[in-house]
C-alpha cells in the first residue's frame, strides 16, 4: 500500500482573491499530498470534482465574508446529496468570529482564520483525514 | 459496494474508488482488475502529448467537447509531475476543462506521476482499463507534457497525438528528439500565431524522412481556444482507428502495449519478492559492506543473489 | 569612521532589510548619497523629473482628495452611505462594485445567486447608478468608477450618461475609470488565454481614445499596481509592473495609428498604488515611480507635454496588512500607511477600515477612516511643506534603490515581450507568487513578525467591534429589480442598441458611442457584455469559470 492524502482545493464562487490558495496549495504539496486545484467554482462543480478525483480533504477558500457562510451551506448540501460526507471539509479564509459556530454546524470540519499558519493546515489534514 | 459490480455498471463513485485503489497500491485492487479485464477492449485511448505551454489542457476540453457532440462518453486522465523532494504534486490540469464538470457523461481524473518518468504515471495504464470497462468510448491521456520525451504514451494510446505551436524552434526540436516513433498525427497548436504555416511545412518536410509506414501522418493546425480546427482533428484520430482496425494493427499495438506491461509486472514483481528477501534478513547490507570494502564486486554480488532465489516464489 | 561604528556593538539582527529585501545599512552618512545631483535627481516640485511632487505647490495648495472606495447592498444603501460620506467632507467616492457586476452578470441570472451585493453594490444599469447618485452634486465631486476585467466600458458609460442626462457636459465632468485591464492580470495567470485578454485591452484603448476627445477631464485608465501588490510582489516589482501596464496600453494605442501622440492620451493616465507597511520603502517607492516614469516618457517617447511626464496617482493603504486578529490594531495600520501616501506626494487617498479583513467596513469604521485623513490634513502639519524627506541620506538611498530594481524588473517584463506577454506566458504569476510565498515562509519563520498573527497574540481580544452584514434579502430584491426593468423598458430600443454596440465591436470601431446609447436605453450590463466580452471567450466555453480561471489561476 502506498497510499497519499488526496486534496481539492477550489475558491468558492467569484471571490477572486487567490493569495492564500496558492500559498496554501503550495504548502500542501510541499507537504507530500496530491492537490487537484480546479480554481473557481460553484458548489455544484467542487462537489462533482470531490467524487470524481475521490479525495480524502475538500479544502474551500473564500475572502468574502458575505457570501462565504451561504455558499458553503450549498456546498454541505450537495456533499450530503452525494453521499461524500466521509471527505475531510476545512475552510479557509473569512468567516465572522460569530459565525464560525455556524460553519462547524454545517459540518464543516475545521475553520482557518486569514493568519492561519500553513504548517497547521498540512498537520490538521494529515491527523484528520479519513482512514 | 462490490466495486467491480459497480464499475462495470458505469457508477462514477465505484470508477473513482477503484482508480485510487490502483494507485494505492491496493492488494485488493487486483482481483478486481481480474474481474475487470474481460469486460475491457472496446475503449478507443487517445494520448495528447507535447512540451509545456503548447495548450494540452485547452484542447483537451475542445475535444471532450466536440466528442460530447458525436455522442461519446469521454473519460480524460491527466497526469501532472510529482515532485521528487516531498513526494506531492499540484495537480491543475483539469481548471482547463471546466466546461465539461457537470457532464453526466464525461469523467477527468487527476494523477500525480509518483516517482514514473516518461510522462505517465505506474497507474496510467490500469485506470485506463477500468474506464473503459465502465463503458467509456474514448479515453482521452493527458501526459506530463514536461519537456522530456514522453515515450510511454505511444505504447499505451492507440492513437498518439503531439501538439507543438510555432515559435522558439519547439516543434523542430520535439521532432529532432527522436518523436517519429511517438506521434499517429502532429498538431500545431496557436495557429494564429506568426510562424505556424512555417512550423507546419517544416514538420512536413522532416516527416518526409520519416521510417515509412502505411500511415501517413499529417500535420493539422488547431486554435485549441478558438474551437479552430478541433473537427478536424477528431476526424483524423477517426480515420487512424479506422486504419489500425482495417489493418490489423490495433491487434499489433494491443501486442506491444500488454508485453510492455507484462515485462513490467514481472519485473516489478521479482524486483519486490527479492528485496523482500533480501532486505528481511540483513542479507543486503552485509553484502553492500562487502562490496564497499572491496572483499566482492557489485556483478559477483548480484549474481550470487539471483542465484540463490528460489523459484516459483 | 562609519566601519568603526559597524564594529562596535551588538545588532537585534544579523541583517536588515526593508520588507522587499533590500539590504538596510546601520547608518545612511553623505557617501550614501555622493552621486546625487540635486537639478537632475530632484529638482523642484513641478518639475521635471517630479521627484519630489507633481505640482509647483501640493498640498499648500491643494490637499489631497479624500477618496473613499465604498459600495454596499443596493443603490439605495450605497446612496445613504455616500451622503454620510459627502457629509463628512468627502469629496471623492470609488464605486465598489458587487462580485455578480465585475464579472458582468445581472442579478437575475442564475450564475449571480449569492454573489449580489457581495463585496460592493449592485450595479447593472443606468437606473442604479441614478438611485446610488441621487441628491449627490456629480459636478462638484471626483468618482472613480472601480470595476474590474469585463466591465470597463458599460459602468463608466453609466456614470457619464447620468451626467449628461442630469445636462452636464461631459468635459466638466470628473472622474477616473480604474480600468487598467491587466491589473487583475497581475494576480493572474493569462496563458490559457490570449484572446480575452487583447480584447479587454481594445476596450480600454477605446475608453482612452474616446475620453480624450469626449470627456478630457475624465482619467479613462488608471494603471492599477495595488491589486498585484495585495497579491504578491514586491514594492520595486510593483512600479517596475507599473510602468510596464501603462507603457503596453500606449504601444497599443499608438499601434492604432489614429493620428494620437503620447501628449494627446497620456495626461489623462492616472496611477494607483499601494501603501505598504514598510513605512520608508513606500515613501521612497512613490519617489522613484514618479522619477522613473518621467524618464521614460522622456527618453521612450520624447514627451512634450509635462503632464505626460506626471505620474499622478491615488493611493489605496494595503488591505492585505491588515488583520483578523485584533482587528482594532488595523486602524493604526492605515494611519501609518496614510503618512507615508502623504508623505510619498499622492493626489487621492483611499483609508482602509480597520473591519475589512472581516467584512464590508460599518458606518463607525469608515467615519475613523476619514477622520484619520483628516487628522493627517488638519492636524499633523506634514502638509505644511513638500516633500519633507528629501536630502534625506537614507531615503535618498533607498528611493535611488528602488528605482535601480524597478527598473529592473521592468526590463526583465520588456524581455518576456512587455506586460500582456509576460502575462500570457505566465511570468508575471510565477513572480507574484513566488514573492507570496516567500512573504508567507518570512510571517511563518517569525522573520517577518505581524503583531497579533505570529507575536503578540491574544487569546481574547479586549476590544469587541461590530460587524457590517448585508442584506439577506439583496439577492431576491434585486433579481426582482431587474425583472421589473426589462419588463418597464423600451426593449426594442435595447435591441436596436445592441445591435449597434455588436456592430461596432465587429467592425474595430470605437464602441464607446454605441455603447453610451445603450446605457441611455437601459440596456443591462450583462446584455452589453454578452456583447464586448463574453463572445471572445474561447469557443464554445459555457462556464464563466472557464475564463474565470484563467483570469485568475
Amino acid at each position: 500500500m502506498e497510499r497519499k492524502i488526496r486534496v481539492l482545493t477550489a475558491k468558492l464562487g467569484f471571490d477572486m482573491h487567490n493569495r492564500g490558495m496558492s500559498v496554501v496549495n503550495r504548502a500542501l504539496r510541499d507537504g507530500g499530498t496530491e492537490v487537484v486545484y480546479i480554481g473557481n467554482q460553484f458548489p455544484e462543480g467542487i462537489a462533482e470534482t470531490a467524487l470524481q478525483e475521490d479525495v480524502d480533504v475538500i479544502g474551500i477558500s473564500s475572502l468574502n465574508s458575505a457570501s462565504s457562510l451561504e455558499l458553503m451551506e450549498r456546498v454541505m448540501g450537495i456533499i450530503k446529496k452525494k453521499h461524500l460526507e466521509d471527505k475531510l471539509v476545512i475552510f479557509g479564509g473569512i468567516v465572522l468570529p460569530d459565525d464560525v459556530p455556524k460553519l462547524k454546524e454545517m459540518g464543516v470540519n475545521e475553520y482557518f482564520p486569514p493568519g492561519s499558519n500553513v504548517d497547521s493546515i498540512v498537520s490538521y489534514i494529515k491527523e484528520n483525514v479519513p482512514q | 459496494m462490490d466495486i467491480a459490480k459497480e464499475v462495470l455498471n458505469g457508477n462514477k463513485r465505484a470508477v473513482s474508488r477503484m482508480i485510487t485503489l490502483i494507485e494505492n497500491k491496493d492488494p485488493v485492487a487486483k482481483e478486481i482488475i481480474n474481474e475487470l479485464y474481460p469486460h475491457t477492449g472496446s475503449g478507443k485511448i487517445v494520448g495528447i502529448t507535447g512540451p509545456p505551454g503548447v495548450g494540452k489542457s485547452t484542447l483537451v476540453d475542445q475535444m471532450i467537447k466536440e466528442w460530447r457532440k458525436r455522442d461519446k462518453k469521454i473519460a480524460v486522465v491527466a497526469i501532472d509531475p510529482t515532485s521528487p523532494f516531498h513526494g506531492g504534486a499540484i495537480l491543475g490540469d483539469r481548471i482547463r476543462m471546466q466546461d465539461n464538470f457537470l457532464d453526466e457523461n464525461v469523467f477527468i481524473r487527476s494523477m500525480g506521476t509518483r516517482g514514473a518518468y516518461g510522462g505517465l504515471s505506474k497507474s496510467t495504464g490500469e485506470a485506463v482499463n477500468v474506464f473503459d470497462a465502465a463503458g467509456y468510448d474514448i479515453i482521452l491521456i493527458e501526459t506530463v507534457g514536461a519537456g522530456q520525451v514522453e515515450v510511454d504514451i505511444a505504447k499505451l494510446a492507440h492513437t498518439t497525438t503531439v501538439v507543438v505551436v510555432p515559435g522558439l524552434g519547439d516543434a523542430i526540436q520535439t521532432m529532432k528528439a527522436g518523436m517519429f516513433e511517438i506521434p499517429d498525427i502532429i498538431v500545431v497548436n496557436k495557429a494564429d500565431l506568426t510562424g505556424a504555416d512555417d512550423a507546419v511545412m517544416e514538420l512536413e518536410l522532416m516527416l518526409a524522412w520519416a521510417p515509412k509506414i502505411e500511415w501517413k501522418m499529417s500535420v493539422l493546425k488547431t486554435i485549441a481556444l478558438e474551437n479552430d480546427g478541433i473537427e478536424e482533428l477528431l476526424d483524423e484520430v477517426e480515420r487512424h482507428w479506422k486504419y489500425l482496425e482495417e489493418t490489423g494493427m490495433l491487434y499489433k499495438r494491443e501486442e506491444t502495449r500488454y508485453e510492455e506491461e507484462l515485462v513490467d509486472l514481472v519485473t516489478e514483481n521479482i524486483k519486490e519478492s527479492v528485496l523482500k528477501e533480501i532486505k528481511s534478513n540483513g542479507k543486503l547490507d552485509m553484502i553492500v559492506k562487502k562490496i564497499v570494502s572491496r572483499k566482492i564486486t557489485p556483478y559477483t554480488a548480484a549474481d550470487e543473489i539471483l542465484a540463490g532465489l528460489k523459484p516459483n516464489k | 569612521m562609519e566601519k568603526s561604528n559597524i564594529a562596535k556593538g551588538k545588532e537585534r539582527k544579523e541583517v536588515f532589510t526593508t520588507s522587499s529585501g533590500i539590504p538596510i545599512k546601520r547608518i545612511y552618512t553623505p557617501e550614501d548619497v555622493a552621486d546625487l545631483d540635486y537639478n537632475r535627481d530632484l529638482g523642484p516640485s513641478g518639475e521635471d523629473p517630479y521627484t519630489r511632487g507633481i505640482y509647483p505647490t501640493m498640498y499648500r495648495g491643494k490637499l489631497w482628495t479624500i477618496r473613499q472606495f465604498g459600495g454596499l447592498n443596493a443603490a439605495e444603501a450605497t446612496n445613504d452611505r455616500y451622503k454620510l460620506m459627502y457629509q463628512m467632507g468627502v469629496t471623492g467616492f470609488a464605486i465598489a462594485i458587487d462580485d455578480a457586476s465585475l464579472i458582468g452578470f445581472d442579478p437575475d441570472s442564475p450564475e449571480a445567486e449569492g454573489e449580489v451585493g457581495v463585496g460592493g453594490v449592485s450595479v447593472f444599469s443606468l437606473k442604479d447608478m441614478e438611485d446610488m447618485f441621487d441628491g449627490l452634486p456629480i459636478d462638484k465631486i471626483s468618482t472613480a468608477v472601480i470595476q474590474a476585467i469585463n466591465t470597463t466600458c458599460p459602468h463608466t458609460a453609466m456614470y457619464l450618461a447620468l451626467a449628461e442626462n442630469r445636462g452636464i457636459d461631459l468635459r466638466d465632468v470628473d472622474g477616473t475609470t480604474e480600468g487598467d485591464p491587466c491589473s487583475f492580470g497581475g494576480c493572474s495567470d493569462l496563458k490559457a488565454n490570449p484572446a480575452p485578454v487583447r480584447q479587454l485591452m481594445r476596450l480600454c484603448g477605446d475608453l482612452v481614445e474616446w475620453c480624450a476627445i469626449n470627456a478630457p477631464k475624465w482619467h479613462p485608465v488608471s494603471f492599477t499596481s495595488y491589486n498585484y501588490r495585495e497579491a504578491g510582489v514586491n514594492a520595486y516589482q510593483e512600479i517596475g509592473g507599473l510602468v510596464a501596464s501603462a507603457v503596453d496600453l500606449i504601444e497599443e494605442v499608438l499601434s492604432r495609428d489614429r493620428g494620437l501622440t503620447v501628449d494627446d492620451f497620456v495626461p489623462h493616465y492616472t496611477f494607483h498604488l499601494a501603501s505598504h507597511n514598510d513605512f520608508f520603502e513606500e515613501i521612497a517607492k512613490m519617489r522613484a515611480a514618479r522619477r522613473m516614469w518621467c524618464k521614460i516618457m522622456t527618453e521612450r517617447y520624447d514627451a512634450k507635454d509635462p503632464r505626460t511626464k506626471m505620474l499622478r496617482f491615488h493611493v489605496q493603504t494595503s488591505g492585505s496588512t491588515l488583520t483578523y486578529q485584533q482587528p482594532i490594531n488595523n486602524a493604526i495600520r492605515v494611519a501609518y500607511q496614510s503618512l507615508a501616501a502623504a508623505l510619498g506626494g499622492v493626489q487621492s487617498l483611499h483609508a482602509c477600515s480597520y473591519d475589512e479583513a472581516l467584512c464590508i467596513p460599518t458606518e463607525e469604521a469608515v467615519t475613523l477612516s476619514i477622520r484619520t485623513q483628516q487628522i493627517l490634513q488638519n492636524e499633523s502639519n506634514v502638509t505644511n511643506t513638500i516633500d519633507p524627506l528629501a536630502g534625506s541620506y537614507y531615503v535618498e538611498s533607498l528611493t535611488n534603490e528602488v528605482e535601480k530594481r524597478a527598473m529592473d524588473f521592468f526590463h526583465q517584463i520588456e524581455d518576456h515581450g512587455g506586460w500582456t506577454k509576460a502575462l500570457e506566458l505566465g511570468w508575471l504569476r510565477q513572480q507574484t507568487e513566488k514573492e507570496a510565498i516567500k512573504y508567507e515562509e518570512e510571517i511563518r519563520t517569525g522573520k517577518r513578525r505581524i503583531v497579533g498573527v505570529n507575536c503578540f497574540q491574544m487569546e481574547e481580544d479586549p476590544s469587541k467591534i461590530t460587524y457590517f452584514r448585508p442584506d439577506p434579502e439583496i439577492y431576491k430584491k434585486q433579481k426582482a429589480r431587474a425583472e421589473k426593468l426589462k419588463e418597464e423598458r423600451d426593449n426594442d430600443k435595447v435591441e436596436e442598441t445592441l445591435n449597434e454596440l455588436r456592430d461596432a465591436d465587429d467592425s474595430g470601431e470605437n464602441v464607446m458611442p454605441a455603447m453610451m446609447k445603450a446605457v441611455k436605453a437601459y440596456a443591462t450590463l450583462e446584455e452589453m457584455t454578452d456583447v464586448t466580452v463574453r463572445r471572445h471567450f474561447a469557443s464554445g466555453t459555457k462556464s464563466i469559470f472557464s475564463h474565470l480561471s484563467r483570469m485568475i489561476e
